[in-house]
């Protein structure tokens, strides 16, 4: 299946976006007295990870296997701090290694899963088909009036979003108004002088940041006219809040806006080996439906306790829709009610009974008292209560019959 | 289930197919997506698995549904369509047995077809009623086959920051479960295995007990994770990860090195739809008159030859390879789990998620694999048991507290097949028109609101939804039908704008409103409030 059309070529940009830049590498390693990702700790850390499943296996948990380097992994991380994008699909021939063990395997992984993704593109082939061929069919489609026209090209919302992609590198990307831009290129000027474009990499991990108390920051020039950013970030595991802002000659930072805080992941196994078990038996269905879940199937309206027909009377009867036109805020006045009913069953029995409401069991309190809270809707509801003793010997049943009218 | 066995397999087949249905074109090529998978994949499993009960061999198998499979499963629409699809395939395949009738080794495989196209259609048909969805639904409540359920639209939850589209991308996943099959799902595939830390706590709102996450998402966990990936972990709420046994997966995953590499094969894009005389193959190909797959290939892998030097395919040499390869796996995994056993002070489970699609589709003797791995699991040994990872947390209730690192089993292991040059453009869009429909969401939740407004709120929420589907930024990575994947994504989008200016303005455009409906009419009772 050497053949299975996976496109190999180099991908370009196509879409009205302005250009992307793809590396921000050569702007962090001159702007940033913090190393960038290091390579060679990541090709060792990935050893380190073949040790779980070791460890599974041998029960040695103190057994570290010696860190080799691996010449082949390397090479292809030092590639990708360089340029991602070009090599993304320009493997280094990752020699398989036949020898059993896991490390072997997991060299092999990143190779495979370009295999897999060959495999599960093919559940969308296109016809292999010549150009104009291809567009001898876009044209038949043409007809069926798919076109909903073109995205806005900008939102001028003044957001700036941040990813987190991999390990080492999220993407941010933003969006802000030419007025804004302006008001704090000129603020910037009156003060300093000359000033660029910059994105401030905060660590933030395990504080609440505030501004200025981050663990560590980088800056990274961006192009003025950029709008999105790939993100080299120095380390995995860490947590990440961006800045954009501009920078003066004397060091002068002047915000423009802050993203949300991501996290990466872990690229190793943990250091922390304290364990900690935790039990979820059976009882989670009932759990979930006493904390209001499971209540499916239902209208939107219905989950605010309201039957449509009877509320939109409320409104003033005669009211079309389109009464809301244009009324964005909601300062028109709309008196309205909603109520619903639920019902609250509690009890208490030995504290080792078994205990069911409508045979299906409950959770006993440790000090055998038991409560369950159920939607009450119109109609009549049976709710038979049953403990039976540790020992299986004696049995008690309380049934409740429940009725809900609504007028 | 085996008396005393020293361990698990649990085998996950992921299907879903993105929602593609177009009631306004007569031949869209995307719909074969579908076709082609009902007639190679779905059916040869339902066929399998029912072969099984009937046979008395017990087994165990996980399936996820994707809501937009089921939906399309249920479209009457798309019901109809399979319906030409195979009549059309049976069509020529009677022209072929008879256009073959010189050539044996092609006759032998023609008449092959014959006779699963001519099943097919009586599945389809007669057996199931039109209906796929009701035929798992029965090998659910056999108890052999467990479904769980997907995004709703098959989102990748860990590209939404805010969390409120991956938030409605369960929520209207399980509520449709529930809907389908009259019971919570107790297991969610997150698409392409998507996790990102705290994403559980919007299983756990749902009911969700399980998923399942890539091996370095577990490996990666923090504490460390004592049994690997051999016995699940509990996230902090309570929501158990199953982590993805690496070696069972590569050896049927690699299309070189796995199984479905052997010469013996058939050959994935040797399809007469290319080989043969144009006028001849005219009327079973796309009807703009392009070329394209008709789902008959004659040609095996053969090896080291490129396609025109394909030998030619014996479909009995296939399965004695597909029951070769049953053997082997199974071999392996009670290699595996004595070994494993041997150190775990509890019965490892090993964890074999796949493409559903993987069988049949790409792997054209896949399910036969299937077939024979569980016919030879059942009689031949007694060292491992398939299970459901719901059975295996019943056995086994107390796991270990490790929250599973930021993963996908997609390419790399996290998010760049879905974040790169290719399409990184589309996340500034889909993440406004969650923003949006999140305070559309916020704006109407309390107070009651008109059959129209619930309209157009209900659309909106599905316009949303339907963007946000993986496939698309996977088909625009993957450079395969790049231009219809960008057209999805900005027609769903624009969809949602314009239904958003209409109910910000209250200008209702009710014609263009229902013409929507009508196209994009995924989750007729969606709850629109998922957006809250």
């Amino acid at each position: 299946m050497a053949e299975k059309k996976v496109s190999k070529k180099a991908v370009t940009k196509k879409s009205e976006e302005t250009p992307v830049k793809k590396s921000a590498s050569k702007a962090l390693s001159k702007k940033s007295d913090k190393p960038a990702a290091k390579p060679v700790k990541k090709a060792a850390k990935k050893d380190s990870a073949k040790t779980v499943k070791k460890e599974a296996e041998n029960k040695k948990a103190s057994e570290i296997k010696a860190q080799e380097a691996k010449p082949a992994e390397k090479k292809q991380v030092i590639k990708e701090t360089a340029k991602p994008v070009k090599t993304v699909k320009k493997k280094t021939a990752v020699k398989k290694e036949k020898s059993a063990g896991i490390s072997a395997k997991e060299k092999n992984a990143v190779k495979e899963d370009e295999e897999e993704s060959g495999v599960e593109a093919a559940k969308f082939y296109a016809p292999q088909a010549k150009v104009n061929e291809l567009k001898k069919y876009e044209a038949s489609i043409e007809k069926g009036s798919m076109h909903e026209g073109e995205l806005p090209e900008r939102y001028y919302d003044n957001k700036l979003v941040l990813m987190a992609r991999d390990p080492y590198w999220c993407y941010a990307y933003w969006d802000i108004s030419p007025e804004v831009m302006a008001q704090k290129a000129a603020s910037v000027r009156d003060e300093w002088g000359r000033h660029w474009l910059v994105l401030r990499v905060y660590d933030v991990t395990g504080i609440s940041f505030d501004g200025s108390n981050s663990n560590k920051y980088i800056d990274i020039s961006v192009n003025g006219d950029a709008n999105n950013w790939y993100l080299n970030v120095w380390e995995a595991g860490r947590n990440y809040l961006v800045e954009l802002g501009f920078k003066t000659t004397e060091g002068h930072f002047i915000s423009i806006a802050r993203s949300n805080q991501v996290g990466t992941p872990a690229d190793t196994i943990s250091p922390v080996i304290e364990e900690e078990w935790m039990a979820v038996d059976e009882d989670f269905d009932e759990i979930f439906r006493m904390s209001g879940g499971g209540k499916t199937g239902i209208g939107a309206s219905e989950r605010a306790g309201l039957n449509l027909n009877e509320t939109i009377s409320s409104q003033g009867g005669s009211e079309a829709y389109g009464s809301n036109q244009g009324v964005v805020g909601e300062k028109k006045r709309k008196f309205f009610l909603v109520a619903d009913t639920e019902l609250i069953l509690y009890g208490a029995t030995e504290r080792d009974a078994k205990l069911t409401i409508k045979g299906e069991q409950v959770k006993l309190e440790s000090d055998g008292s038991f409560s369950a809270r159920y939607h009450l809707p119109d109609g009549v509801m049976k709710l038979p209560v049953e403990a039976t003793s540790a020992d299986g010997v004696d049995k008690i049943t309380i049934m409740f019959t429940v009725e809900r009218n609504k007028k | 289930m085996k008396s005393n066995p020293s361990g698990y397999l649990a085998l996950i087949l992921h299907a879903h197919l993105p929602f593609v249905r177009h009631p306004e074109y007569n031949d869209p090529l995307e719909e074969n997506w579908f076709f082609e998978a009902i007639t190679e994949t779905y059916i040869p499993l339902i066929n399998i698995f029912n072969k099984l009960i009937d046979d008395g061999v017990d087994f165990r198998i996980t399936m996820s549904l994707t809501p937009p499979l089921i939906s399309m499963m249920r479209d009457e629409m798309l019901q109809l369509r399979y319906l030409e699809h195979i009549n059309k395939s049976i069509e020529l395949i009677e022209k072929e047995v008879i256009r073959t009738k010189f050539e044996p080794h092609f006759n032998d495989t023609a008449k092959i077809y014959r006779e699963k196209f001519h099943n097919a259609r009586f599945v389809f048909e007669e057996k199931c009623g039109r209906d796929l969805v009701s035929a798992f639904a029965k090998l659910q409540d056999a108890g052999k086959l467990e479904i769980i359920t997907c995004g709703a639209t098959h989102g990748f939850l860990p590209l939404d920051p805010q969390k409120h589209a991956a938030n409605a991308q369960v929520k209207v996943a399980v509520d449709h479960y529930t809907e389908t099959f009259g019971k919570r799902p107790k297991g969610i595939w997150l698409p392409e295995c998507g996790y990102n830390p705290g994403d559980d706590e919007i299983l756990k709102n749902n009911g969700i007990r399980y998923f399942m996450v890539d091996t370095h998402g577990i490996l990666h966990g923090n504490p460390r994770p004592k049994y690997g990936v051999f016995a699940p972990v509990y996230c902090k709420s309570g929501v158990a990860a199953f982590g993805r046994d690496m070696e069972s997966s590569r050896q049927v995953w690699s299309a070189k090195s796995g199984y479905p590499g052997d010469f013996r094969y058939r050959e994935f894009y040797r399809d007469i739809g290319y080989d043969l005389d144009y006028e001849y193959i005219k009327p079973y190909i796309h009807s703009s008159g392009i070329r394209m797959n008709t789902g008959i290939k004659y040609f095996k892998i053969t090896g080291g030859v490129d396609l025109s030097g394909k030998a030619p395919y014996n479909y009995n040499d296939a399965l004695e390879a597909a029951a070769t390869h049953a053997g082997n796996f199974m071999f392996n995994r009670e290699k595996q789990v004595e070994h494993l056993s041997s150190v775990m002070r509890r019965k490892p489970v090993i964890v074999a998620p796949y493409d559903a699609e993987l069988f049949g589709h790409w792997w054209y003797e896949g399910p036969y694999f299937i077939d024979y791995l569980l016919r030879k699991m059942h009689y031949d040994q007694n060292t491992v048991d398939t299970i459901t990872p719901s059975e295996y947390l019943e056995k086994y209730p107390e796991n270990q507290v490790v929250t599973p690192a930021f993963s996908s089993w997609g390419a790399k292991g996290y998010a760049e097949f879905w974040l790169n040059g290719t399409n990184d453009w589309i996340y500034r869009h889909l993440h406004k028109t969650y923003e949006k429909m999140h305070e559309l969401a916020l704006k109407h939740k309390f107070k009651p609101v008109e059959p129209i407004t619930e309209r157009l709120l209900k659309q909106a929420a599905r316009e949303v939804l339907l963007a946000q589907s993986s496939d698309w930024a996977f088909i625009m990575r993957t450079q395969t039908m790049v231009e219809y994947a960008v057209r999805r994504t900005k027609n769903h989008i624009m969809r949602f704008y314009r239904i958003y200016d209409m109910l910000m303005t209250g200008n209702v455009d009710s014609s263009y409103l229902l013409e929507i409906e009508l196209r994009d009419n995924i989750f007729p009772n969606i709850d629109w409030t998922s957006f809250a």
